[in-house]
């Protein structure tokens, strides 16, 4: 079992660690009880609220005037591990804008916001487990907590289920970030194969001509359905 | 359920086929930027409304900020994030008793800062029969008492204890971690 699933808590490498990332006292240290899946089972409509709107999914449109910024395409398929498509997967995301700058009161960033750039977005998967989005490239930005370490690009995702143990959280980054092994959240990942899994690729397809880069980024699910059967 | 058959390039069709799961991240700080909607439940028909309030808390008993508190029962799911203070507060309606199972909430717990997936327990109420639960009785009478909310005068009350001596019970399922070795 590699540190980084063990199994809630991130544990960062060597020099990234601070003193008050002492993770002894915030997450769990008793074992996990496991029970059988029938008895934590969540198989309420979690999204029946808050549905996202056709248009929740264009972070370049959500104001009045066009965001500052590379204007991008990211779009991808999510799927179990057993290459499943998962449909009706609410997928919110959140990110900085071009300036490396979050709209978020405890971003200490001294950079400048974009009046037309909120940076949060939100989407149903189609049948066959694809979302798209359009938004701007973001900013890299300091780490807070350590300002030689940087943030390299990336954009936050949170999938949520029908079922809210369903719950998934990941991060896309981009290819060819030269941030990328500064990052001390992707460094929390000690295998190189499985940080290249969060890199997207570029993606002509995707992209619309002379208005939008392409990416695209897949999401493969892991722990979450426990056979196939089950379904 | 959520998923079809496998029809599109890259599909796996047996087990040694498995995909590696794209690796989980933590929330980082400025989650509530994305996954700001914050659902309630909202009594119908019959359905009594409660709401569930306490702090999740370290292994010091201090309050944990920018922190995600999900609850889901047959009749819905609500978020709350927790601020400075580490106070959540859940509006829902009390649940309904399954074969089985006692009235409880499924409730997730994740810090923006550590964790890369949610911590997982059942809140349970006071002033229901607890004792037939099928859940309940396969814990130690000490695991059970994490797991068990306060009547209080205006709802129940439950602190969830990240850490420490009177961490919360958390929960997992089978496979839950086979995939991502
Ligand atoms: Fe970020």
């Amino acid at each position: 079992m590699r540190a980084y699933t063990e199994p809630w808590w991130v544990q960062l490498p060597e020099g990234f660690s601070t003193p008050e990332f002492d993770t002894e006292i915030w997450t769990p240290r008793k074992p996990l009880v496991i029970v059988p899946s029938r008895l934590i089972d969540s198989s309420a409509p979690v999204y029946g609220y808050g549905t996202p709107g056709p248009t929740d999914n264009d972070l370049l449109s959500q104001h009045d005037g066009v965001p500052m910024g590379e204007h991008i395409t990211v779009h991808g398929r999510v799927t179990d591990s057993w290459g499943r498509p998962v449909r009706d997967m609410l997928v919110e995301i959140w990110q900085a804008n071009a300036a490396g700058k979050y709209v978020h009161d405890h971003d200490p960033t001294p950079k400048p916001h974009d009046p037309h750039f909120t940076g949060a977005g939100r989407t149903l998967t189609n049948a066959h487990g694809e979302y798209t989005f359009k938004t701007i490239k973001p900013g890299a930005y300091p780490w807070w907590r350590d300002p030689e370490a940087w943030r390299a690009q990336h954009i936050h995702f949170g999938l949520t289920g029908r079922g809210l143990t369903e719950r998934y959280v990941t991060q896309m980054q981009f290819p060819g970030d030269p941030l990328l092994s500064r990052d001390p959240v992707v460094s929390t990942i000690p295998d190189a194969k499985a940080r290249e899994r969060l890199v997207a690729e570029l993606d002509w397809e995707a992209a619309i001509p002379g208005i939008t880069v392409g990416y695209r980024f897949d999401i493969v699910l892991g722990g979450v359905h426990a056979t196939p059967a089950e379904h | 359920m959520t998923t079809t058959a496998g029809d599109r390039d890259g599909a796996a069709t047996a087990s040694s086929d498995r995909l590696v799961p794209t690796p989980r991240t933590i929330l980082g700080p400025y989650f509530t930027l994305g996954m700001h909607v914050r659902p309630t439940l909202q009594p119908a028909g019959h359905q009594v409304p409660i709401t569930v309030s306490g702090r999740v808390l370290n292994a010091l008993g201090e309050p944990v900020m920018m922190t995600m508190v999900e609850t889901s029962q047959p009749e819905g799911w609500t978020r709350y994030f927790t601020g400075l203070d580490g106070a959540y507060v859940i509006t829902t309606v009390k649940p309904q008793a399954t074969p089985g199972r006692a009235p409880h909430l499924l409730l997730l717990v994740m810090s923006g800062n550590f964790m890369i997936r949610p911590a997982v327990t059942c809140l349970y109420f006071p002033d229901e029969d607890n004792d037939t639960d099928e859940l309940l009785q396969q814990l130690s009478p000490e695991q059970r008492a994490t797991m068990l909310a306060r009547r209080t005068d205006i709802g129940y009350e439950f602190d969830i204890h990240l850490a420490g001596d009177s961490e919360t019970t958390f929960l997992g399922w089978p496979g839950l971690l086979d995939d991502e070795e």
